[in-house]
């Protein structure tokens, strides 16, 4: 004890100190855990191209590929896109617009989305920024999940097919990295009572099977939502999905548009840049 | 509670230097503050099957619901709350209103087990996690 002592001397904290500062430079930044995502499934699964991810499941599991193709050649989202078409068109009351808010007047937005707002320091997803436009026009805020907020996102994400998805490196921005990083940690982190994160299940599980699923890996999760559940008979946001699993993990969901699955749809985002934005999507 | 024990043993430790002894004292002071599983631990434990000793049926059953709501808020702070938590303590509270106390008992024990859980792993958590990042 005396020994441990004297060698605590200030000039050995100060070593510690540079030591822990050092480690954290190391840490590896989002594009490093981006090609690191990549490579994990490549591996994994030599013969599947990375295009092909962003079809989820069907990526993986040929037997239900073909059931999903024949849905697709009549697509049960076609009604929402219309309806979404309509809301994107129709002029607000004081004759603002949606495209007065977007880059380029465009509806083929999807693949910027979530981008960090420097002005308000937080994630905004598309599903913010279309409520962020209305109020800026004084219209009411549209309910996250809601039958007019899937039907805009939808029609959005038909508009940004092709599109690679675009996130902006959250290493440039302090703020924006912290916000990726509490999404990193809420991927990774084990929850409710089955004690499950979303890793186990869409990294180190994918194309296994929970009961009767097969599971999807968690790259390309996000480049085709919103999407229509044939099992539900309406269209679903990524968020709605997020809060699916959780609650399958025997865990309490969070609101639609909080923090957590903002920062979550961050991370998992910049995990897929570069994919081709694809929604919506049919699923079972 | 991992950490009780070692809360005694930092703190009197005499042959750490002062400075040493002093920031231990800090960190726990720190933890206590933080973490309200590790404040209690210091005293009785959290969560009790019901004793038929003091006060009315009704003190004890309140004096427990009281501290299983306080954890699961705590687990809500941290944002790891279980799904099953709430809707137990809601269901406690309807046998307390029936005046069914060892069923009210049993629900608000089970939420406080819940809850303890709850935070036990959002503790393990708060690093574990990094160990699961693809590399
Ligand atoms: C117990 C296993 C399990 C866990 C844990 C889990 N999921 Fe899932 N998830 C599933 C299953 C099963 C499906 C449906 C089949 C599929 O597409 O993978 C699914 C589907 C999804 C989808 C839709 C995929 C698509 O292409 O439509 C997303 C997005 C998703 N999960 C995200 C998450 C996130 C984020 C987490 C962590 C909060 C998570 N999941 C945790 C089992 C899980």
């Amino acid at each position: 004890m005396i020994r441990l002592t004297t060698l605590w001397t200030p000039a050995r904290q100060a070593v510690l100190l540079i030591a822990l500062v050092a480690c954290q430079a190391a840490a590896a930044g989002p594009e490093d855990d981006r090609k690191a995502f990549v490579a994990y499934f490549q591996a994994r699964f030599p013969d599947i191209p990375l295009a092909e991810y962003v079809n989820g499941i069907y990526a993986i599991d040929q037997d239900s590929r073909e059931q999903w193709q024949e849905i697709e050649e009549f697509p049960p989202y076609e009604f929402a896109v219309e309806q979404g078409a309509a809301l994107w068109q129709a002029p607000f009351a004081d004759g603002g617009r949606y495209s007065d808010c977007f880059v380029g007047a465009e509806p083929g937005v999807r693949q910027n989305y979530p981008r960090y707002d420097l002005a308000t320091a937080e994630v905004v997803t598309l599903d913010l920024a279309i409520n962020r436009c209305r109020k800026k026009y004084g219209q009411a805020e549209l309910t996250f999940g809601g039958e007019e907020m899937l039907a805009l996102s939808a029609f959005m994400a038909l508009e940004s097919r092709g599109n690679p998805i675009s996130i902006e490196n959250p290493a440039g921005n302090p703020g924006a990295l912290a916000a990726y990083e509490q999404g990193k940690q809420f991927y990774y982190s084990k929850r409710g009572q089955l004690n499950f994160s979303c890793a186990d299940c869409h990294v180190t599980s994918a194309g296994l099977y929970v009961r009767a699923d097969r599971l999807s890996a968690s790259l390309g999760h996000p480049t085709h939502f919103p999407v229509y559940r044939s099992k539900l008979g309406n269209m679903l946001s990524l968020h709605q999905r997020f809060a699916g699993c959780i609650r399958d993990v025997r865990a309490k969901p969070f609101a639609l548009q909080s923090k957590e699955y903002r920062t979550l749809e961050y991370f998992l985002t910049y995990m897929s840049n570069g994919l081709e934005a694809n929604g919506p999507g049919a699923r079972k | 509670m991992g950490l009780r024990p070692t809360v005694p043993v930092l703190v009197s430790n005499k042959s750490f230097s002062t400075g040493y002894s002093a920031l231990s004292v800090v960190c726990v002071c720190m933890l206590l503050l933080i973490d309200p599983v590790l404040a209690t631990s210091t005293g009785q434990p959290v969560c009790q099957l019901p004793e038929s000793s003091q006060g009315t049926e009704q003190q004890r059953y309140e004096q427990h619901h009281a501290a299983a709501e306080g954890l699961r808020q705590t687990a809500a702070a941290r944002g790891m709350e279980w799904l099953a938590t709430a809707g137990l303590l809601v269901r406690a509270r309807e046998e307390a209103d029936g005046g069914n106390w060892p069923a009210a008992q049993r629900l608000v024990y089970k939420a406080c087990l819940q809850a303890e859980q709850a935070l036990k792993q959002a503790d393990r958590e708060a690093s574990a996690w990094k160990h699961r990042v693809v590399k």
